[in-house]
C-alpha cells in the first residue's frame, strides 16, 4: 500500500478496512455460528450438548455477534469520514476512486449490520440443538 | 478510418480464416461466439428435454416415457440448463465483451481462454455421451446422497455426472480467472474501478464467486467418485454423514445462483440505460448491490436444507442473511426502474425484456423470500411451488436477460440489426408462454404436488394446472423458435447495423460492427462512466491513430494498466493462434472417459503423460530461450 | 500466458503481472478446495464417531510427520533464495535454490510414502470415514507436491538454458508462489489430521 499522493497500489489499510470490514466481520459472525452449533455443540458425538469449551453456544453466538457488529460499525464509521472528505473533489481519478470505495464501505455496513443482529439476537429466543 | 495504424494492427493481428486457424484461434471474439452458438445449442437440448417432460404430466397417468428415462430426463434438463447453458452463454456474451468494454484487445489469457471452451465442449459431449447410452445422470442435478452411492445406482449415470462436472469447472474456472484478470489489469488508462461498466462490476463479481464456490462442489464430487470407484466412505457406510454431501452441495449451489443471476443482471444494467437514452440511476448503489448478492450468496446455502433437521440457530443465522439479501436486488429493481422512469424510453425488443425480466424477477424475489421463513419452507419443500419459484428466477432472471442481450448485442457480433417485428413476436410468445407455464406450479405445489415425480393419478385436483403448463411451454418454445430463426435469417438479410445502432455508451460501439481482429487501432483514453458518450475524447483517439501515440501502435500487444486506478503499467506481448489448449482438452478428456472404464488408472496415466506434454508445449514458446527470438 | 516484455515508458516494478495475479488467483481457487475437503474432515468427525480416531487405530504417531513437517516447510527457504537471487540477477542463486527445494521436496514425498506403508497395516482408505479422509486429504496433498515438483523441475531446465535473467523472471516467480502454497497448506493439514486428532 502506498501513499495516498504518491503511490500506485491502493489508498492504505483504513480504506480497505473500510471497505471490507463489515463484510468479514459477518463472514466470521456466520461460519463460526454454524460451525459451532451444528458440528460442533450438537453432534452426536459431543458430551456436553449445546457447550463449548466450557461456554454455552448462546454465549459464543452473542459475543461472536458483538465482535462482528463492532467492527462492522467502525468500518462504517471510518467509511463515512473519509467518503465526506472527497466526495466533491472527483476531477482526480484517485479522489474520485477512494470516495467510491469508501461510500460501498459505508453502504455495506448499512447492509451487513441488520444481518449480523438479526442473526445474533435469535438465541435469545431459541434453544440450541433443537430441530 | 483507414489509417496507417489500423492497416499495421490489421496485419499483425489478422488471423487467416483457414480450417488450422478454425482449430487454433485465439481470439476472443471468434471464442465468445462459440460459446454462445454451443451454450444456445445445450439450450435447444435442455428445453427439448423440457417439452418431454411436459408432454408427460400434462395429464393424469402420462406413459409418454417409463420412470427411469423420466429420472434421466429431469435431471439432464436441471443439469443442461444450469451447467451448460446458462453459464457458458453468459461467458459467451462475457468472452466477446469484455475486453471491447474495458478497451482491450483480448482477453489477459488468449489461449487459456481457447481452452476454457474447448473443455466446456467436450465436458457437455461427455454428459450428453451418458444419455446415448442410456445412463445419464438419474439423480436430480443436485445429485444428493447416499441415492447417488453405488448401493442404490449401480449403473454409470453418476459418473458420468461426477466426472462431467469436474471436467466443466475446469472450464468455468479457467474462464472466471480470465475474466478477473482481463477486469482488473487490462482496462483502458483512466477506467479506474469507478468508472467501470457495470456488466464488468457483475462479471467481476461472478467470477470471484465462481473462484470460491466451484472447490467445495469439487470436493465432494471427488469424494464421491473415490467412495463409488475404490469403496472410500464419507457419505455413507461407516463414518459417513450423507448431510456433508448436501452442505458441500448448496456451499456451491447457492453462490451459484448468482454466478447465473448477476451477469444477467449486468446485461440489464447495460441495456436499460441506453434504451432509456441517459445514464443509469445510482451507480454506485448498483455496483456495490451485485457485489454485496454475491458476497451474501454465501452465506445463504443452509436455507436448502431448512427441512434436513438442523439445528435451529444455525438455521437461524442462515434466515437472516436469506431475508437481507433481498435488500440489494431491490436496490437494483429500484436504480432501473427509475432510470426508465427518468429517461426517454424507446420500447424495443431489448428494452421489452428488461421490462419483463423486472415483473417476472420480482415475482420469484416474493416467493423466495418466503422461503426464508423457515416454517413456510418446510411446507412446501419438494414441491412444484418450488419448481415454480426456481423458474421464476433463473428464466425470468437469467434467460429474459440473455434475450435482451442477444438483441441488443448479435447487431455488434453479425454487423446485422435483426428483424424488429420478429422479435417483438418472439417477446410476446416468450413472456406469455412463459407465465402460462410456470405460474400454474405455485399452485400445483400448494395443492401438494411433489416435483419430481414421473406421473401422476387423477382426482387430486392438479389436472387444469398441468395442463396449463404444458400448453404454455409449447407456446415458450415456440418464442424461442422464432428469436433463432430471426438470428439465422438476419445474419444474411438484416439491415446493416453501423457502429453504434443503440447510442450505446460503452466502449463496444466505438468499434466496427463486427469488431476488427485488434478491437481498437489505439486504446482509449477514459474519462467518465460514458466513455462512448464522450465524443471529444473518441474523435482524439482518432486523431492518435493517424499521429505518433504513446500507446502501442504496432505488435500484438495491448496495455495493462493498475488495478484501482487504470494507470498504464505495462505494455503485454499477446500470444498467437495455438493447438496446445485443444490438445491439452484431449488428454484430459481421455483421463476422464478413462474413470468410466475398468481401466482407469492405465488410461489416466496416459493420458496424464499427454497432458504434460501438452502444457510443456503450451508454455515453450513463451518461454523460448532468448537467442531463439 | 503473455510473456512480458519490459517497455516504455512507464514500466511498473511494484505491480502484480497479470500471469502473477492468475497464479494468485489459482491458489485462491485451490485454497478453498483444500479449505472444503479439510472442513468435511472436521464435520465427519464431530458428527459422525464419538471416539476419533475410531476404535482399533491408534492415534497418529508425530514423530515422522514431524521431520516431514519441517522438511517441506524448509524447502520453502531455497525456493525464496532462488526467486529473490533471479530478481537481482544471479543465475546462481537460482539454480542452487531451485535444486535444493526440489530435493527436499522428494524426500518429503519419499517419507510420506514410506508413512503410507505404516498407516497400511493399521487402517486403508476402505475401512472407515478416518481412513478414507486421510487418506484422500493427505494424498492429494502429495500429488499437488508431486505438481510443484515438476513446475520447480522445469524451471531448472528452462534455466539451465540460460532463459532467466534480473529482467525476465515471472515465471520463477509464479511457480515459487504456487511451491509456498503447497507448503503453507501442509500446516493446515498437520494441524488438523495428525495434531489436532493426536
Amino acid at each position: 500500500m502506498g501513499d495516498a499522493r504518491t503511490g500506485t497500489a491502493g489508498s492504505g489499510p483504513a480504506l480497505w478496512f473500510a471497505s471490507l470490514g463489515a463484510v468479514v466481520a459477518w463472514a466470521v459472525q456466520l461460519s463460526g455460528g454454524w460451525f459451532l452449533e451444528e458440528v460442533a455443540a450438537c453432534g452426536p458425538a459431543t458430551a456436553s450438548r449445546g457447550m463449548v469449551l466450557g461456554a454455552s453456544v448462546e454465549t459464543w453466538v452473542l459475543a461472536l455477534t458483538a465482535a462482528a457488529a463492532v467492527v462492522a460499525l467502525a468500518a462504517g464509521v471510518i467509511g463515512f469520514r473519509w467518503w465526506s472528505r472527497r466526495r466533491n473533489d472527483d476531477r482526480d481519478p484517485r479522489s474520485g476512486r477512494e470516495a467510491f470505495m469508501a461510500f460501498a464501505g459505508m453502504l455495506s455496513a448499512g447492509l451487513f449490520l441488520p444481518i449480523i443482529v438479526m442473526g445474533g439476537l435469535q438465541v435469545l429466543s431459541l434453544r440450541p440443538c433443537s430441530p | 478510418m483507414a489509417t496507417t495504424v489500423a492497416r499495421r494492427m490489421e496485419r499483425a493481428w489478422a488471423e487467416p480464416r483457414t480450417w488450422r486457424t478454425w482449430l487454433t484461434t485465439v481470439d476472443h471474439k471468434r471464442i465468445g461466439v462459440r460459446y454462445l452458438v454451443t451454450a444456445f445449442t445445450f439450450f435447444v437440448l435442455g428445453g427439448l428435454e423440457a417439452l418431454i417432460i411436459r408432454a408427460q404430466l400434462a395429464l393424469p397417468d402420462g406413459r409418454l416415457v417409463g420412470p427411469e428415462a423420466f429420472n434421466q430426463l429431469f435431471s439432464m434438463h436441471g443439469i443442461t440448463m444450469i451447467f451448460l447453458f446458462i453459464t457458458p452463454m453468459l461467458s459467451g456474451f462475457g468472452n466477446f465483451l469484455i475486453p471491447l468494454m474495458v478497451g482491450a484487445r483480448d482477453m489477459a489469457f488468449p489461449r487459456l481462454n481457447a481452452f476454457g471452451y474447448w473443455v466446456f465442449l467436450a465436458s457437455g459431449v461427455f454428459m450428453y455421451g451418458g444419455l446415448l447410452f442410456g445412463v445419464a445422470p438419474n439423480n436430480g442435478w443436485f445429485n444428493y446422497a447416499p441415492l447417488s452411492g453405488r448401493a442404490f445406482t449401480p449403473g454409470l449415470n453418476i459418473e458420468f455426472y461426477v466426472l462431467g462436472l469436474i471436467f466443466l469447472g475446469i472450464s468455468t474456472t479457467a474462464g472466471a480467472i480470465n475474466f478477473i484478470v482481463t477486469i482488473l489489469k487490462l482496462r483502458a488508462p483512466g477506467m479506474t474501478i469507478a468508472r467501470m461498466p457495470l456488466f464488468c462490476w457483475a462479471l467481476l463479481a461472478a467470477s470471484f464467486s465462481i473462484v470460491l464456490a466451484l472447490p467445495p462442489l469439487t470436493a465432494g464430487n471427488i469424494m464421491l467418485l473415490v467412495e463409488r470407484r475404490f469403496g472410500f466412505h464419507f457419505f455413507s457406510g461407516p463414518g459417513g454423514d450423507p448431510v456433508l454431501w448436501q452442505h458441500l452441495f448448496w456451499i456451491f449451489g447457492h453462490p451459484d445462483v448468482y454466478i447465473i443471476f448477476l451477469p444477467a443482471v449486468g446485461i440489464v444494467s447495460s441495456v436499460i440505460p441506453v434504451f432509456s437514452r441517459r445514464p443509469m440511476v445510482a451507480y454506485t448503489w448498483v455496483a456495490l448491490a451485485t457485489v454485496a448478492t454475491a458476497v451474501i450468496g454465501f452465506g445463504v446455502w443452509v436455507h436448502h436444507m431448512f427441512a434436513v433437521g438442523l439445528p435451529q440457530i444455525s438455521m437461524g443465522l442462515f434466515a437472516a442473511a436469506s431475508m437481507i439479501i433481498t435488500i440489494p436486488s431491490g436496490v437494483q429493481v429500484f436504480a432501473w426502474i427509475a432510470t426508465v422512469l427518468g429517461g426517454r424510453p424507446r420500447l424495443r425488443t431489448p428494452l421489452l425484456f428488461c421490462l419483463a425480466f423486472v415483473v417476472v424477477f420480482v415475482i420469484g424475489g416474493v416467493t423466495g423470500v418466503m422461503f426464508a421463513s423457515i416454517p413456510f419452507d418446510q411446507q412446501v419443500t419438494d414441491s412444484y411451488f418450488v419448481v415454480a419459484h426456481l423458474h421464476y428466477v433463473l428464466f425470468g432472471g437469467a434467460v429474459f436477460p440473455v434475450f435482451a442481450g442477444l438483441y441488443h448485442w448479435v447487431p455488434k457480433i453479425t454487423g446485422r440489426l435483426l428483424n424488429e417485428s420478429w422479435g417483438r413476436w418472439s417477446f410476446w410468445l416468450i413472456f406469455v408462454g412463459f407465465n402460462v407455464t410456470f405460474f400454474p406450479m405455485h399452485i400445483a405445489g400448494l395443492l401438494g404436488m411433489p416435483r419430481r415425480v414421473w406421473t401422476w393419478p387423477e382426482g387430486l385436483g392438479w389436472d387444469p394446472y398441468n395442463l396449463l403448463a404444458t400448453v404454455g411451454a409449447f407456446v415458450l418454445a415456440a418464442g424461442i423458435l422464432v428469436t433463432a430463426v430471426n438470428i439465422v435469417v438476419s445474419r444474411r438479410r438484416g439491415e446493416a447495423a453501423g457502429d453504434d445502432p443503440w447510442g450505446g455508451d460503452t466502449l463496444e460501439w466505438a468499434v466496427g460492427s463486427p469488431p476488427p481482429e485488434y478491437d481498437f487501432a489505439v486504446i482509449p483514453d477514459v474519462r467518465d462512466r460514458h466513455p462512448n458518450w464522450d465524443r471529444e475524447a473518441r474523435l482524439r483517439d482518432a486523431e492518435r491513430a493517424v499521429g505518433r501515440t504513446p500507446v502501442p501502435a504496432e505488435g500484438h500487444r495491448t496495455v495493462a494498466t493498475t488495478v484501482l486506478d487504470a494507470e498504464p503499467s505495462e505494455i503485454l506481448e499477446m500470444p498467437h493462434e495455438s493447438g496446445w489448449p485443444l490438445l491439452v482438452t484431449a488428454a484430459l478428456a481421455l483421463i476422464f472417459v478413462g474413470f468410466l472404464t475398468e481401466a482407469e488408472l492405465a488410461v489416466a496415466a496416459v493420458g496424464t503423460i499427454l497432458f504434460l506434454v501438452g502444457v510443456g508445449g503450451w508454455h515453450l514458446r513463451t518461454d523460448a530461450p532468448e537467442t531463439a527470438r | 500466458m503473455g510473456s512480458v516484455e519490459r517497455a516504455e515508458p512507464f514500466y511498473r516494478e511494484s505491480q502484480p503481472t497479470t500471469g502473477t495475479m492468475g497464479m494468485l488467483l489459482f491458489i485462491l481457487t485451490e485454497a478453498a478446495l483444500f479449505a472444503s475437503l479439510i472442513v468435511s474432515y472436521f464435520f465427519l468427525r464431530f458428527r459422525a464417531t464419538a471416539l476419533w480416531p475410531p476404535e482399533g487405530i491408534e492415534a497418529p504417531d508425530l514423530l515422522l510427520p514431524s521431520v516431514m513437517t519441517v522438511i517441506l516447510l524448509s524447502s520453502s527457504i531455497p525456493m525464496h533464495i532462488a526467486d529473490a537471487g533471479i530478481r537481482r540477477g544471479s543465475r546462481g542463486r537460482l539454480r542452487v535454490g531451485l535444486l535444493c527445494s526440489f530435493v527436499l521436496g522428494t524426500t518429503f514425498l519419499v517419507l510420506q510414502a514410506f508413512e503410507y506403508s505404516e498407516s497400511l497395516r493399521q487402517f486403508t482408505p476402505q475401512t472407515n470415514a478416518y481412513g478414507s479422509l486421510f487418506f484422500l486429504i493427505t494424498g492429494f496433498h502429495g500429488a499437488h507436491v508431486l505438481g510443484a515438483l515438476l513446475l520447480n523441475l522445469w524451471v531448472q531446465i528452462q534455466a539451465g538454458r540460460g532463459f532467466y535473467h534480473g529482467e525476465r523472471h515471472a515465471t520463477v516467480r509464479n511457480v515459487a508462489l504456487y511451491w509456498h502454497f503447497v507448503d503453507a497448506v501442509w500446516i493446515a493439514i498437520f494441524s488438523s489430521l495428525y495434531l489436532a486428532a493426536a
